[in-house]
């Protein structure tokens, strides 16, 4: 491999060679990460599904004590998910994390994850990458915007190790970190995902993340019941942020030695809640399996959902460090297999397969607490190598998050920053925010357009009936041109008042705005001239509006009066 | 820690030179890690195993706990669906197979697995399909006899829901590939015949003698068999190898042995053997005419219900062993008469005995 990197390298040139680097470090750390929370919770736990009962009472808590002091004492940027520490890296601190977080991350949520404790490795994972990619990107000396892209890079490639899933990695990074389509990012965030998937199905295999019968549609009324299960997937989303919204500034404000036992206490709790269901131990993916396969009945699926949402709660609002994502689909893998299993009842002949609903519940809750609906759908697709299961996912996954936007206003993510008084953007409210186009600014033609085929006087005196300061001038054969008030008035003294107007007034260089433009586009253009006809695609010589920086200026004011 | 400085090329280079140290240790660490779950994949599958028989709950936890540490171990997940399935968690268990049969459709053991639930829901339709599957599937090992019990069990499925033909077929498939086994021959010429293909099956049975002659099951059906396509002496063979104890065959032999004894039309016989017969038979049939006469319901002083009957026995009762050794078309009104007083259909006659039915056998077969 020729190691040289010609002087004529772009920083995008760059930024896609270190992608590719960060994603296959980000696999190796992933890939270790893992085993680091399975061989903890073999040494804690035991191989068995059902821990015994002294283990199981005094593991989660003992080490939760532990956890809290390496997090307050030796990693206080570790606390919580690594989704909004991301973010913040990208959005305040120009791309910086630190490797000791990275170092921090993955020794802290081994330790709670193998534990029991209710979180999961999906968002460590994608703070380790995006750590990783910091590092690098700061050895390299990219250059300040490089550099703030690469963490939302190497996150991309932590997710992806993670979940064995490249697609929902991306795209997770680009609805949720990022915020929009950027061509030069998105090609290293892609790399960096595939190359972190390969190295890491290069050690631990291509299994998918879940084995799950094939999906069918047993009865197209079936899709009523992936709409119920969107709605009732929506309340459980609202009652979880909620809770977390609102107990986890209530335990940040008690004195702060109760930090050092808040890990421990959560652990205890959860502790004797595995007594009598260890499923809802840990990440719980070996019960989310099961549920997929039809290993419980309704009340026991409904009463793992509560569970679930309780112990993650508790863990989560503790300050673990740990991720959200897998109690999730914990939650909406138990909440998807009991809607299923009330159908089977109520209609015995009509229901699909479980895993499908389990599957789709795990979207549904994705949609509804993460607020990230493109991911949902894709991540759901992806695991479940199933196309054909897309539309229960999106009837389910965009009923949770209508229901979820209408009753909790702010995504999660969002809260949380905000209780940590780093006010990043909200991706959410930038995709619903209003785009304007040149038609909702542009003004009609009346009374500043002249013909350029009379003569100057006749123009004149036009203009002199009008109250702009600048005339556009239709030139003939779809061309226009303008001139100001001062100098069509120069016009008149300085030449022959019978000329044509045509002959003095250069025509416009193309294109032309078109209604459609955006006012960003439309700006642009303006910074030229004050004044630009706006012509019909399919006919330029068809005028349909005008378009002034007063226009723009206008529109706005009339909007923030209206907001 | 302030690392030294160095130019672009240099830590890209040095970035890449690191993956090799890095990809060495985490090599060692999956290779300790894989050898660690495949221990304990294994020591749960053999606790699984070892549950299996007597204790399928602990055994059902046992594949779960050895399939955490190994998810692509499928014969683990299998044993799991078996174990699934002899704890009566069908749904859990069909779930499983289904993700089994996802990955590999063509799998014969899952899809016998599959076809069995399907059996005991009841839904003939899976369970066929299934079961096909399960013949034209791939076997690790033992395939000829899986198939051939697939194929049985389908049979039998077929049977129990009145598809005759459709089980007909089934049988027909496997009896090429019959092993040399005379009870294996003799519970699918069983099937057959419950399917409706006697000769079929007597071909079998006598296959399955020709292997076990004192094979008693076979003897027994091939002499049910004969006894129906009115093999009176092949079914008396069968029926005194088989030594029957069962009253079915029972009577069918003793039948046999009458309509045997009785026929006064058997080719071979003298005349005086043929008129003694004949005049056996006429005494058999005036017994039940008597009992048909004067039922025990009947009080005293009653007329004859059957006088015309009455009359013509006792005419032919007055014939001579002479006349009828004689007169041949004496001999056939005897027998005649023998059997219309068998075919009264009378409840008050009382039940048929094995020699009544003989005769009326007889009477079936026709006067010659």
């Amino acid at each position: 491999m020729n190691l040289r990197l010609r002087p004529s390298l772009s920083e995008e040139q760059v930024l896609l060679i270190v992608a590719v680097i960060v994603g296959i470090y980000s696999g190796l750390a992933v890939v270790c990460f893992r085993i680091a929370i399975e061989w903890f919770h073999l040494r804690a736990l035991g191989s068995t599904l059902v821990p015994s009962f002294p283990r199981v009472v005094v593991v989660p808590g003992g080490v939760g004590l532990v956890v809290a002091l390496l997090v307050i004492r030796f990693f206080p940027a570790v606390r919580g998910s690594g989704v909004n520490q991301t973010k913040a890296a990208l959005y305040i601190y120009d791309g910086f994390i630190s490797f000791r977080t990275v170092v921090g991350k993955f020794i802290t949520s081994a330790l709670a994850i193998g534990s029991g404790q209710s979180l999961g490795p999906e968002d460590p994972a994608l703070q380790i990458g995006a750590g990783i990619a910091s590092a690098l990107g700061r050895r390299l000396k990219l250059s300040r915007s490089r550099l703030r892209y690469v963490a939302p890079v190497g996150a991309a490639a932590g997710l992806a190790a993670a979940f064995n899933a490249p697609i929902t990695a991306v795209l997770f990074v680009i609805e949720e970190v990022i915020g929009r389509w950027t061509a030069g990012v998105l090609g290293a965030v892609v790399l960096a995902a595939v190359s972190s998937v390969v190295t890491e199905q290069w050690f631990l295999g291509d299994q998918p993340l879940f084995r799950v019968p094939p999906y069918h549609l047993e009865h197209s009324s079936e899709l009523l019941a992936y709409a119920i299960l969107g709605v009732i997937g929506g309340g459980v989303s609202i009652v979880f942020v909620k809770l977390v919204a609102t107990l986890r500034p209530r335990l940040r404000a008690l004195p702060p030695w109760t930090w050092y036992l808040q890990p421990a206490i959560a652990g205890v709790l959860i502790g004797i809640v595995a007594l009598w269901f260890p499923q809802v131990l840990g990440a719980g993916y070996d019960a989310m399996d099961q549920a997929m396969h039809d290993a419980f009945g309704w009340r026991m699926l409904v009463a793992l959902c509560v569970l679930k949402l309780l112990a993650t709660t508790a863990s989560f609002v503790a300050g673990t460090p740990g991720g959200l994502f897998a109690p999730t689909l914990f939650m909406g893998a138990m909440l998807g297999a009991a809607v299923c299993a009330v159908e089977r009842q109520v209609a015995p002949g009509m229901t699909g397969p479980i895993g499908s609903y389990a599957l789709i519940g795990m979207g549904t809750l994705f949609a509804g607490i993460l607020r990230a609906p493109m991911t949902s759908v894709f991540m759901i697709v992806e695991v479940s190598g199933n196309y054909s299961i897309i539309l229960p996912v999106m009837i389910s996954n965009t009923l949770a998050y209508v229901v979820s936007r209408q009753f909790q206003r702010h995504p999660l993510f969002d809260v949380l920053s905000r209780q940590d008084g780093t006010d990043l953007p909200s991706m959410e409210e930038e995709r619903e925010a209003e785009v304007h186009t040149v038609e909702d600014a542009m003004r009609t033609v009346d009374g500043i357009m002249l013909n350029g085929a009379e003569p100057i006087e006749r123009a004149i005196a036009a203009a002199e009936q009008a109250s702009g300061e600048f005339f556009l001038v239709r030139l003939g054969g779809g061309a226009w041109g303008g001139i100001s008030r001062a100098a069509l008035l120069a016009l008149h003294s300085s030449a022959d008042g019978a000329r044509p107007l045509t002959s003095a007034v250069a025509p416009f260089a193309r294109p032309y705005l078109y209604p459609d433009q955006s006012i960003e586009s439309a700006l642009r253009a303006l910074q030229e001239r004050p004044l630009l006809p706006v012509v019909h695609r399919a006919d330029p010589g068809r005028v349909v509006g005008l378009l002034t920086l007063d226009d723009v200026l206008r529109l706005y004011r009339v909007g923030n009066a209206v907001a | 820690m302030e690392f030294p400085s160095f130019d672009r090329r240099t830590i890209v280079g040095l970035s890449i030179g690191a993956l090799i140290p890095a990809f060495a240790l985490t090599h060692t660490v999956v290779a300790r890690y894989r050898v660690s779950r495949h221990r304990l994949a294994e020591e749960w599958s053999a606790r699984g195993e070892r549950d299996l028989s007597d204790a399928p709950e602990a055994a059902v936890v046992d594949f779960q706990t050895a399939l955490s540490f190994s998810p692509d171990r499928n014969d683990d997940r299998l044993r799991l669906a078996e174990a699934l399935m002899q704890a009566h968690h069908p749904a859990e268990a069909r779930a499983q197979l289904l993700t089994l049969w996802a990955e590999q459709p063509g799998n014969g053991r899952i899809n016998l697995a599959l076809a069995r639930l399907a059996a005991e829901d009841g839904d003939v339709g899976h369970a066929v399909r299934y079961y096909h599957a399960a013949v034209d599937g791939s076997w690790d090992s033992g395939a000829q006899a899986a198939r051939r019990e697939a194929r049985i069990e389908s049979a039998k499925l077929l049977l129990a829901h009145g598809q005759l033909v459709r089980a007909q077929s089934e049988l027909i498939g496997i009896i090429s590939d019959l092993p040399s086994d005379s009870g294996t021959i003799t519970s699918v010429a069983a099937l057959l015949v419950s399917a409706g293909a006697d000769s079929r099956a007597r071909a079998l049975l006598d296959r399955a003698l020709a292997l076990d002659p004192g094979n008693r099951d076979a003897a027994r059906l091939a002499g049910q068999i004969a006894f129906r396509s009115g093999d009176y002496h092949g079914a008396r063979e069968y029926f005194r190898v088989a030594e029957v104890s069962d009253a079915e065959s029972k009577e069918m032999l003793a039948i046999s042995e009458d309509v045997i004894a009785l026929d006064p039309f058997a080719r071979g016989l003298v005349h005086t053997d043929r008129v003694s017969r004949a005049r056996e038979c006429l005494e058999i049939a005036a017994e039940r005419l008597h009992r048909c006469q004067l039922p025990a319901t009947a009080p005293p002083g009653a007329p004859l219900r059957y006088p015309d009957q009455a009359a013509r026995l006792e005419a032919a009762r007055k014939l001579s062993v002479r006349q009828l050794t004689r007169d041949a078309e004496a001999l056939d009104d005897v027998m005649t008469l023998a059997f219309d007083i068998e075919k009264i259909q009378d409840a008050e006659c009382g039940p048929l005995d094995a020699r009544d039915r003989a005769l009326l056998i007889l009477a079936q077969r026709g006067v010659r």
